[in-house]
């Protein structure tokens, strides 16, 4: 588990450095063979850091069994799930709603994008708290 | 829902990794099971049973009558 969260972070500071040259290169009128070479480290980061994470959690999860039908962490991530998906039916409601209320020229996709990672810190977060109930003093 | 499951473990000097192993779950889910904290699905309690050779009433106990006897 811890394994996977450092290749996650060093593949998300990978990505924001690469993304951050593609920016510069862009601003500074670079060739565009720079650009393009910049644009598919980008990519090819990208896709390193998710394959390589669904292949890391894959061979853990068949090593310790956490994938079966039967075990604590399955029902424990179903039932994260469940929680953030009604947290994700209310925030929608509760966004669209404010944005009828009170329209802005906000662009609808960082509105879209900060929800995602809203949604996502919730689950964890959920993820933790009922982890933590379920494994407290069994240790 | 209480349940025998470590002292049957334990009788047959087993840890809790080969238990977990033997009837195809984690060991964080054996660790749950046996501190009450988490009820298992009824193929795991039938697999646990059948490992253990005993009937799944003479290891998992139902707190339901003690909890509703007037």
């Amino acid at each position: 588990m811890k394994v996977r969260f450092i290749y996650i972070a060093i593949g998300v500071v990978v990505c924001g450095t690469l993304g951050g040259f593609l920016g510069a290169a862009q601003e500074a009128g670079a060739a565009s063979w720079v650009i393009t070479a910049l644009t598919a480290a980008v990519f090819a980061s990208l896709m390193s850091v998710s394959i390589g994470t669904r292949i890391f959690r894959r061979r853990t999860e068949r090593r310790e069994l956490t994938a079966r039908p039967d075990s604590l962490e399955r029902h424990l991530a179903v039932e994260a799930q469940s929680k953030t998906f009604l947290d994700m039916v209310l925030l929608t409601v509760i966004t669209g709603c404010l944005f009828i209320i009170f329209p802005t020229q906000t662009n609808p996709a960082w509105v879209l994008i900060g929800l995602a990672v809203v949604l996502i810190v919730d689950f964890w977060v959920r993820h933790a708290v009922i982890r933590k109930a379920a494994t407290r003093a069994t240790a | 829902m209480r349940n025998d499951v470590e002292a049957l473990r334990q009788a047959r000097k087993w840890s809790q990794e080969t238990l977990a192993t033997n009837v195809g779950v984690s060991r964080q889910t054996i660790n749950a099971i046996e501190a009450g904290r988490f009820n298992p699905s009824l193929p795991l309690v039938l697999r646990l049973a059948r490992l253990f050779g005993r009937p799944v009433e003479s290891i998992f106990f139902d707190d339901y009558e003690a909890d509703h006897t007037m």
